[in-house]
């Protein structure tokens, strides 16, 4: 509705800050080492695969950067004025950020649970917080596949109304990151399969 | 008087635990130890609670997709309805997700033919059966929660929808299962890790 258009207010951009800051915060925790082993190195094809292999883990940090605008479109959307919940469930930007924020809150919970265990358990193993979250993060990588599934199942009920809002473009735009998010970290997976390595192995340069 | 579609449906049915039985038993002759990384040597509990979750995962998956083609032999009413009925929104997100699965296994299989890789193609389904299969319990609990909330919670009399309904109860706990054992083989691992790791020198 154009009379409805909402607008960007303070308190929106609270919110797309705070998601911001979330985002250069997961970047900033993987990506130094990748960065410098790219330009330390002379490239040959091997040591090509093996970078590649290593960057499944930006494909994770892709999803922790996405999960974040994900939570904050959520979030945005039920800023009032919003349109009514069932308008809303109809949205497919709206759908994929929300699919994504369920399926993040559970992993979330899970990976705490863990590093609660692994604490009350009082085993002195050095986890990071990375190496914890990082099997976690993985989990997340068939979340673009159930976005498709989700997106499948509002067309075959006849539901999908997106709007021209700007919180709905920018829900659109993220569903379509998470597909190829998911598509990334396939492909990868097809490329150390290809040079036949496992993506659990710690090879040597 | 028995009728041709009765026969159908039986014969469905039959078809979808004849397909059950012989996935639970490709399950119990296979050995954990290339899903998880492992050697072997795990405790019979942790084994035992493995093969529960993938032959939970067998029953679930062919009820499913069998529930889901006779909601729409059975029923006439068109699919957009359907899918705003409880239980049958969740065969058919399992079915939607058994297709994908179908093509990922083929896809994979095809993929170790062509580079002419060494093929555990038993394994690899269990793996990606096991790995993906929780998404599907994501999918449940989102589309659950969306029908709730636009208050189209249309849920029908019939014994398929019902049926439905617990199939996506069972499947969101066995998340819990899942979680569980994940998190079981983990623990020993990190027991294993401890006992390899030298003594602390003085």
């Amino acid at each position: 509705m154009g009379q409805n258009r909402r607008l960007f207010k303070i308190q929106d951009g609270v919110i797309v800050v705070a998601a911001c800051a979330t985002v250069f915060a997961c970047f900033q925790a993987i990506y130094p080492s990748l960065v410098s082993n790219f330009f330390r190195q002379r490239w040959t094809g091997v040591r090509l695969v093996h970078w590649l292999i290593d960057i499944s883990d930006s494909a994770h940090v892709l999803s922790g950067c996405l999960m974040c605008v994900s939570f904050a479109v959520v979030l945005l959307r039920f800023v009032q004025p919003r349109p009514s919940l069932r308008r809303i469930t109809a949205q497919p930007g709206f759908v994929a950020c929300f699919a994504a924020s369920i399926m993040g809150g559970v992993v979330i919970l899970f990976v705490a649970a863990r590093k609660v265990g692994r604490l009350l358990g009082g085993w002195n193993l050095n986890t990071s917080f990375w190496e914890l979250t990082t099997p976690a993060l993985s989990s997340l990588d068939s979340l673009g596949r159930m976005i498709v599934g989700v997106w499948i199942m509002l067309r075959l009920m006849r539901r999908p109304k997106p709007e021209s809002d700007w919180v709905e473009r920018i829900g659109q735009v993220v569903g379509v990151l998470w597909i190829v998010q998911w598509l990334l970290a396939r492909g990868i997976q097809v490329v150390s399969m290809m040079s036949n390595r496992s993506l659990f192995d710690d090879g040597t340069y | 008087m028995i009728k041709r579609r009765h026969v159908l449906e039986w014969m469905i049915l039959l078809a979808a635990n004849a397909f059950a039985v012989l996935w639970i038993l490709t399950s119990l002759s296979s050995h954990v130890a290339l899903y998880y990384h492992l050697d072997d040597g795990h405790t019979d509990e942790l084994i035992l609670a493995y093969h529960c979750e993938a032959a939970t995962r067998a029953v679930l998956v062919s009820w499913s997709v069998a529930l889901t083609a006779l909601g729409l032999i059975r029923s006439g009413v068109p699919l957009r309805r359907l899918l705003a009925r409880p239980g049958y929104v969740v065969c058919f997100a399992v079915t939607l997700e058994a297709f994908v699965w179908l093509g990922l296994i083929i896809l994979g299989f095809g993929f170790r033919i062509f580079y002419r890789l060494p093929s555990f193609w038993g394994e690899d389904i269990r793996a990606l059966t096991l790995r993906e299969s929780s998404t599907t319990a994501y999918l449940i609990m989102i589309w659950w929660t969306l029908l709730a909330f636009s208050r189209r919670w249309r849920p029908s009399r019939g014994w398929i929808d019902r049926a439905g309904r617990i199939i996506g109860v069972i499947w969101i706990v066995s998340i819990v299962l899942h979680l569980a054992v994940d998190y079981g083989f983990d623990v020993e691992n990190d027991h294993r890790t401890m006992a390899r790791q030298p003594a602390p020198s003085r």
